[in-house]
């Protein structure tokens, strides 16, 4: 199951997303991209059927880049958000969309926003969201450590934390990328976790003598 | 596991004296994780009509944004707001629209009707079809809803001043939120009066 996280900073957003592409018990691929570019300053990060992922947001990212031709201005980070809710809630009804997505953007007026979408077309605008059964493990830890004003380093740092846990605690594993949304432009991060040296367990680092 | 359980979600409404109220808590969530802390479910449709909103939160968006159109238009062609009584008609009509595939939401209209130059208090609410009922004390929608009636029927008494009004409402849905696993978070309340409305955030147990 594919985890997906984002969260605000200070004047930016940082997005997290696992980069594995599977089927069943096979891993296929660990360097897949989920995040999709919408313009310089917004992208769309989806987790789900893969199929309708890719689908799904190459066609919103072109109708966004179709309205920014026409009108000669760029879609708002809001009104992005709006439009990408209203197709999803008609596709509900009609052909599903297997789809949950993080809309994240960086606007002059407004400064960072993070809307979170479900398949369904609930939508929720929020400082920090995940998506996925990381949302078990990651929402608790974001209440708890997650600050309104936090800086790239601080926000980096936090989300070593996550993966740690994540790493720790969920059954499945894999790569993750990191995006960094800002007002000038996205790019991605390397998350550089350090491999921690494990803690020697006796019988399994060191022998343990059988008692007879 | 229904339908309209799926996000959580409680919005009563109150007739006072002169006055009514409606509130809402702030949870959004997915049936047992909460995703989100605010998310009211009452909406403004004019300065005298409000409307409330509870069940699958896509279809809460979905029809709010449906009606505000409708309401835009009303405006445009009529030149003058809507009025309650005929907004709670084109909601249950825009609702049974959809009789065979219907918006998973059931709303709760409230606001101060005019009635021969008097301001007069109004709630109605529908089920998920449309099909309308209108009372002079309360009504309530959402899983929460055995609750508040409980806590409504016991509180509530006919003609209470905007501020008696604002407590019983507060307390029955702070109440009646602590007895339902997927509402709560807090609530929202706003006091309608012929002069202004007042919005206040209630923290209730954070749970």
């Amino acid at each position: 199951m594919e985890a997906l996280l984002a969260f605000n900073l200070r004047d930016s957003v940082l997005v997290l997303v696992d980069s594995t592409a599977g089927r069943s018990i096979v891993k296929m691929k660990e360097d897949e991209e989920k995040v999709y570019r919408i313009d310089n300053n917004k992208l769309l990060a989806a987790v789900g059927e893969s199929g309708d992922r890719v689908q799904f947001c190459e066609y919103i990212v072109r109708n966004a880049q179709l309205y920014t031709l026409r009108n000669n201005y760029p879609l708002s980070t809001k009104a992005c958000a709006h439009y990408i809710r209203g197709e999803l809630a008609e596709s509900i009804r009609r052909s599903p969309y297997n789809v949950n997505l993080i809309l994240a953007g960086v606007d002059k007026e407004v400064g960072p926003s993070i809307y979170y979408m479900d398949y369904l077309g609930s939508m929720q605008k929020m400082n920090f969201a995940v998506h996925g059964y990381a949302a078990h493990f990651l929402l608790s830890l974001l209440d708890r450590h997650y600050k309104a004003d936090l800086s790239l380093d601080q926000g980096v740092e936090l989300l070593r934390r996550c993966v740690n846990e994540l790493k720790t605690r969920f059954l499945i594993g894999g790569k993750f990328k990191v995006k960094h949304v800002t007002l000038d432009g996205t790019i991605e991060i390397p998350l550089d976790m350090p491999e921690a040296e494990p803690t020697p367990i006796p019988g399994y680092h060191t022998p343990v003598p059988i008692k007879a | 596991m229904s339908i309209m359980e799926y996000n959580g979600g409680a919005v009563v409404t109150m007739i006072g004296k002169n006055c009514v109220a409606i509130a809402s808590d702030l949870r959004f969530g997915v049936q047992s994780a909460t995703i989100s802390t605010n998310n009211p479910k009452v909406f403004k449709i004019n300065d005298r009509c409000f409307l409330g909103l509870s069940g699958l939160a896509t279809d809460i968006e979905t029809l709010y944004e449906k009606l505000v159109f409708r309401v835009n238009l009303y405006k445009l062609r009529e030149e003058r707001d809507i009025s309650p009584r005929v907004f709670s008609n084109m909601v249950a009509s825009t609702l049974y629209e959809k009789r065979f595939g219907p918006y998973f939401t059931e709303p709760v209209i409230c606001g101060l009707e005019e009635v021969d130059g008097v301001l007069k208090p109004y709630i109605s609410a529908t089920d998920l079809i449309g099909a309308p009922v209108y009372t002079d004390d309360f009504l309530m929608t959402g899983p929460c809803n055995p609750a508040l009636y409980g806590m409504c029927e016991t509180m509530w008494r006919p003609n209470l001043e905007p501020d008696a009004l604002f407590e019983t409402v507060s307390q029955c849905l702070l109440s009646s939120l602590d007895r339902d696993a997927i509402s709560g978070w807090g609530a929202m309340v706003y006091l309608i009066t012929p002069e202004n409305v007042t919005v206040k955030k209630l923290q209730g147990r954070q749970d």
